[in-house]
Order: structure tokens, then C-alpha cells, then sequence
């Protein structure tokens, strides 16, 4: 009897533990995989996109935003009549119908017949109820101004796995900030896939794209765009460029190239284009650099502006190679305030060899030539100055009138505005605030980045730059009853080892007013047909623009 | 002693059959809220996409390309000369 018992208690314990050791199993080990299992049954899993962050002008005006659009997408194992459906579609979409019969065709779950599919659009194909046809909201990038600042902007693109992703400008710079991060959300559904609790559990939290606001001004951005077309076309120039910046804060209030591109259709253009000329190009700035030469030379009291030039009679021999002066005439004992006048490239010689490499080299880092200005713009390059024992006396003499040395615009810019800020030379920025999805604003600082005159050197320098304007060689377009500092720039163009004789770079830089400057711009003509000489092409599209801006702000004439 | 395991077993079904009851009115109300909010969700979806239309609209219409080609149709032309008033000075100081 006893070992009956046992027998029947072995069985049982057995079985027990068997059943327990496969509960344990599938509870237990194989927990992950039912629960997805389960999950994959009652539930469906949404993926929610951010909306990438606006992009919008000092007026709070955006120049990049988002419209929403819509991803069709079929599932071809449903579709009973494709022929009906590929018509309707072909027709509603302006599609070709043998392309969306192909995808129809397919043997999946899930193709994707088109995208950017427009609200209307998508309303009217929802209310045929087509079998198997859905769609996905997504946002897409819309432009208010059309290609307004487009170098400023950049492009919304993909990257190689099909997200969007910023190139170039802001929004290549800024592509984190402005992208958010997506959130995928679980909903559990009834047997008959409707919802029962929406937002059952997040796998992820969305956090939408921030928002930039710039110091661009749209206004001066537009008039600037404006003038700089009609200029280019007039002086038959082959492009050009315009910068304009507060000196006393750095901020960027207009920035703009030709040609240029559109950022809403990026892919009819070529991709020479997509690039920001006024950071990422290089050039011999010419006389446009002489200010800051002879800057230097009075900081460091090498000369004054009564200092007498004591080999500008004639042109100069340096290294075996003769130097002249842009139209051929010299001027025996000519001082530093005409020598900046008549764009003396003697005189500026003689400056340079007064100054020296080991101070040539020192200031013109403290400008911020041969370095980048950080301007928060993707794309930025700047190429290094020569170390200085690869400077030659011929080197130093050349460098003295802005030739053999290569720059960008933007430090051009950069560095001259120093002058106007009192000797100070401020951090370019474009962005001025951020603003954070809760609603948060950053601001952004502006920032001294380098002190490389002093506000005495800043203040006589200024003058000589007045003077230069009122009767130097661009004095015919100069706007009467103000005073603008300025200096013109004809630069000759390095081909193959020596100066294109016929072909220039027409620049003009200045700041207004003169005595307490609210913007200083550079005005770049490359290669202008009807002159070469910029104070007959950039110089009056400067003063053409100064003139608006003078109006902007309501600065009466001070003379 | 036999009544009050009756009472404690009564007492014990009933605890079961409220909470049973109690269950199947939150689980109701659960089950059509989901439906209720799905319809919210739809209609702030609805409401959303009007809105982001509508912003869309009244961007192009502002923008600045927009009103400067209506104002050219318009025959709005730039003043080339700005006027500019200056102050004279005031008779006591003229003299």
C-alpha cells in the first residue's frame, strides 16, 4: 500500500514540477518575446516626427518653415481592381500611370506611391475610400520669401538613410537644434484595430525642433538683394555679393550672393551654388585691405597721418619684380591721408616696410585675416597666412596693398568693422536667440573676439576713410550731407602664375555714419564688364544701398 | 459558530461580486474612452493641419516678394530723392 502511495506522489510530483518548469519557461525566459508577441497583436506602434524648428528674421517673420504634407502609401495584397485604382491615381497625382501600376504591381505589404502630397489633394483621394491606400502626414520645408537669403539658409535634404537632414548655412549648422528627435508611441487597439487607450506607453519622448531667430533684417536683406541683382546686371558683372553687419554687436543683418539658388527646389540647381560665397570663397582683396595695413602702421606709430613718403616718386623695385600704381601716377612726398585717398600702392608700400613681417603677420592675425570668424554658418573656410619665414620682401611690399594675400569676404568684413567699433572687433553671428520647444528663449551674446587697434587709431583712421570718400576717386557717387567712411578695392585676379590684365574683383567697404556707425558693409563684384574700377561698379551699388539704409533708420544727413 | 462562517462566506462573494461589478463598469469606461479620445485626437489633428494651412496662407500673402509685386502692379514706384526736413534755426538765434 505504502509504495503505491510513493509511486502515485512520484507521478504527481513529477508532472507538478514538469508543469511548473514549463510555466517557468514561458513566464520567465520567454517573457520578451511573448509580450512583443502579444503586443504586436493588440497594439500598433506610431512613429510620430517633429516638426523641425522655423528659422525667422529679427521681425519674427519666418524664412523657413513647415507645411504639412502627406506620404501615400498602398498596400498592394488588398488592392482587388489596381487598374481603377492606378487611374484614379495617375489622375489625381498627374503621375504616370505605368509607374504606379508597377509599385501596384509589387508583391509587398507596404510601397510608397508618392510624397509632399498636398492637404486638398489628400482629402479628395481619402474620400474615394479606395481599398489599400493610406497616408502619413509628414511636414515638409516651405519657404515665405522664396530664395530670400538663401546662402543664409541652406537646404533641407536626406541623408543616406532617407532622414531629413540640413546642408550648408543655418541649417546645416544648426541641424540638431533644429531637427528635434522623434517619438515612437504604442497604441492598443480592439480586435477590430480600433483604439481603446491612445498613448498606451511612449518608447520615446518627442521633443519638437528649436526655433532660430536672426539678426538678419529682412527688410535691409531684401533691398540688399534687390540692389546687388540690378547692380550685377548693370555692370555686367559675372557675380557679387554683399555683406552688412552691425559693427557694435557682430550681428549679420543682411548676407547675399549671385546667382544664387532656391532652397525649396535645391535639386534644379548646381551644387557650385549651394555654397555660401561670402564665407567659403577666397579672394586678393586689394585695396579693400589697405585700411587695416595702415591701421596697423598707426598703432604701432610707425607712421602718423603727416608722415611724408619718401619713395613714392616713382615705382618701386622689390625682389626683381617693379611695382606701380594703379593708374601710373606718383606722387613725390605724398602723406598717409592721401596716400588712402588716391589708393597709393607705393605709399603702401612704404607703410608695409615700415611695419615689418613680425608686425604685418601680428596684426593682421588681430583682424582675424587667415583665421575663421566662427560666424555660425556652415561652410565657413579660411586659408592661414604664410608663416613668416616664407615671406619675402616682395611678400610684405604686396601685402602692404591687399595682393598676395587670400581671404574671404566674411573676414574682410570682420576685420574692417573693427575699425568702426572703436578698435573692437566683435564675433559675427547670425543667430541672436534660441528658442527651446518649452517655450524658453537663449539669447546669444554678442562677444569681442580681438582688440587689434586702439579707439585713438580707430577714431583717426575713421577720418582718413571720410576723406577718402569725399575726395578720393568714388567721390561722384558719395551721398551728399553724410559721413561715410570707405575705401575702394580693384583687385587683380591671379590666373596661372601672374594678374589677369583685363579682369578684376570691384570691391567697395565702408561704414555709416562715421561717427557712430549702424552697419558696415562690403559690396564684391567679380569680373565687371562696363569698368574694372570699383569706384565706377561696387562703389555706386554701396552707396545705392547706404542710401536706403540711412532712410531705414531714419538718420538725417549730418552736413 | 456555523452562522458566522456563513456570515464571513456571504461576506466574501459578496466582496467578489462588487468588485467584479466595479471592474466591469471601469473596464467599460475604459474601452470608449479610447474611442472618445481617439476622436479628440482626430479632430486636434484636424484643427492643427487647418491652422498650419491658414499660416501658410497669411506667410506667402505678407511676404515681402508678394508685396512688392503687387505694389509694382499697383504702380507704387520707389521715391528716388528721400525728402528730408531740416530744422531752421528759431528767430531769436537768426537774427
Amino acid at each position: 500500500m505504502t509504495w503505491r502511495f510513493r509511486f502515485t506522489f512520484l507521478i504527481l510530483a513529477v508532472a507538478f514540477a514538469a508543469i511548473i518548469s514549463r510555466l517557468f519557461y514561458w513566464q520567465v525566459i520567454k517573457r520578451d518575446d511573448l509580450s512583443a508577441m502579444a503586443l504586436s497583436q493588440y497594439s500598433g506602434v506610431r512613429k510620430i516626427l517633429p516638426q523641425r524648428g522655423e528659422i525667422k528674421t529679427s521681425d519674427n517673420f519666418p524664412l523657413a518653415s513647415n507645411k504639412i504634407s502627406y506620404l501615400m502609401f498602398a498596400n498592394p495584397k488588398v488592392i482587388k481592381d489596381q487598374k481603377k485604382v492606378t487611374d484614379t491615381l495617375s489622375l489625381y497625382l498627374k503621375n504616370n500611370s505605368a509607374s504606379i501600376s508597377a509599385l501596384l504591381a509589387l508583391d509587398r505589404f507596404w510601397v510608397k506611391i508618392a510624397s509632399g502630397i498636398d492637404p486638398k489633394t489628400k482629402d479628395a483621394i481619402s474620400n474615394l475610400g479606395l481599398d489599400g491606400i493610406g497616408f502619413e502626414q509628414q511636414f515638409n520645408r516651405f519657404y515665405p520669401e522664396a530664395s530670400l537669403s538663401a546662402h543664409v539658409l541652406g537646404f533641407v535634404g536626406k541623408d543616406e538613410e532617407g532622414v531629413d537632414k540640413g546642408y550648408f548655412g543655418l541649417e546645416g549648422y544648426y541641424d540638431r537644434l533644429l531637427k528635434g528627435k522623434e517619438e515612437y508611441e504604442i497604441e492598443i487597439q480592439d480586435a477590430l484595430g480600433r483604439p481603446i487607450l491612445s498613448k498606451m506607453s511612449k518608447r520615446s519622448k518627442r521633443v519638437e525642433g528649436s526655433n532660430l531667430k536672426l539678426s538678419i533684417d529682412r527688410s535691409i536683406q531684401f533691398l540688399v538683394e534687390a540692389r546687388l541683382k540690378k547692380g550685377i546686371e548693370k555692370y555686367g558683372a559675372t557675380s557679387g555679393m554683399v555683406g552688412v553687419m552691425n559693427p557694435q554687436n557682430g550681428h549679420i543683418l543682411a548676407m547675399s550672393s549671385f546667382p544664387s539658388f532656391s532652397a525649396g527646389g535645391y535639386q534644379d540647381y548646381e551644387e557650385e551654388l549651394y555654397k555660401n560665397p561670402f564665407i567659403s570663397n577666397t579672394f586678393e582683396p586689394g585695396s579693400t585691405l589697405k585700411p587695416l595695413v595702415m591701421s596697423s602702421a598707426l598703432d604701432a606709430s610707425v607712421v602718423d597721418p603727416n608722415t611724408r613718403c619718401n619713395i613714392c616718386a616713382e615705382p618701386i623695385k622689390i625682389g626683381g619684380y617693379v611695382l606701380h600704381t594703379w593708374n601710373d601716377k606718383y606722387f613725390k612726398d605724398t602723406n598717409m591721408i592721401d596716400v588712402i585717398r588716391r589708393s597709393d600702392n607705393t605709399g603702401m608700400v612704404f607703410v608695409a616696410q615700415k611695419l615689418g613681417v613680425d608686425r604685418m603677420i601680428s596684426y593682421l592675425t588681430k583682424f582675424g585675416i587667415g583665421q575663421l570668424t566662427e560666424i555660425d554658418l556652415q561652410g565657413e573656410v579660411a586659408p592661414s597666412l604664410k608663416p613668416k619665414e616664407e615671406w619675402y620682401s616682395v611678400d610684405l611690399a604686396t601685402a602692404g596693398f591687399g595682393q598676395g594675400i587670400s581671404l574671404t569676404p566674411i573676414e574682410l568684413l570682420s576685420g574692417f568693422s573693427s575699425i568702426a567699433n572703436k578698435g573692437k572687433r566683435m564675433k559675427p553671428l547670425v543667430v541672436t536667440m534660441v528658442e527651446i520647444p518649452d517655450g524658453k528663449m537663449i539669447k546669444i551674446e554678442p562677444k569681442v573676439i580681438s582688440r587689434p587697434i586702439s579707439e585713438k587709431t580707430a577714431k583717426v583712421m575713421t577720418e582718413i576713410l571720410v576723406n577718402a570718400v569725399n575726395k578720393g576717386e568714388a567721390q561722384w557717387t558719395k551721398l551728399k550731407g553724410y559721413r561715410i567712411a570707405g575705401k575702394t578695392g580693384t583687385a587683380s585676379i591671379p590666373v596661372a602664375g601672374h594678374y589677369d590684365p583685363e579682369k578684376t574683383i570691384a570691391s567697395f567697404i565702408g561704414f555709416a555714419p562715421a561717427d557712430d556707425p549702424k552697419f558696415v558693409m562690403l559690396v564684391i563684384l567679380d569680373k565687371p564688364t562696363t569698368s574694372i574700377y570699383a569706384s565706377e561698379t561696387s562703389a555706386p551699388i554701396f552707396f545705392d544701398i547706404a542710401k536706403d539704409l540711412l532712410s531705414y533708420y531714419g538718420i538725417p544727413p549730418s552736413e | 459558530m456555523k452562522r458566522h462562517k456563513i456570515t464571513i462566506t456571504s461576506a466574501f462573494f459578496l466582496i467578489i461580486i462588487l468588485l467584479s461589478i466595479v471592474q466591469a463598469i471601469v473596464s467599460n469606461r475604459l474601452s470608449t474612452s479610447g474611442i472618445v479620445l481617439g476622436k479628440i485626437e482626430e479632430e486636434t489633428r484636424y484643427y492643427k493641419t487647418e491652422n498650419a494651412a491658414l499660416a501658410e496662407g497669411i506667410f506667402l500673402e505678407t511676404s515681402l516678394n508678394n508685396i512688392a509685386s503687387r505694389a509694382a502692379v499697383l504702380g507704387f514706384v520707389k521715391e528716388k530723392s528721400p525728402l528730408v526736413l531740416t530744422t531752421s534755426d528759431v528767430v531769436a538765434v537768426r537774427q
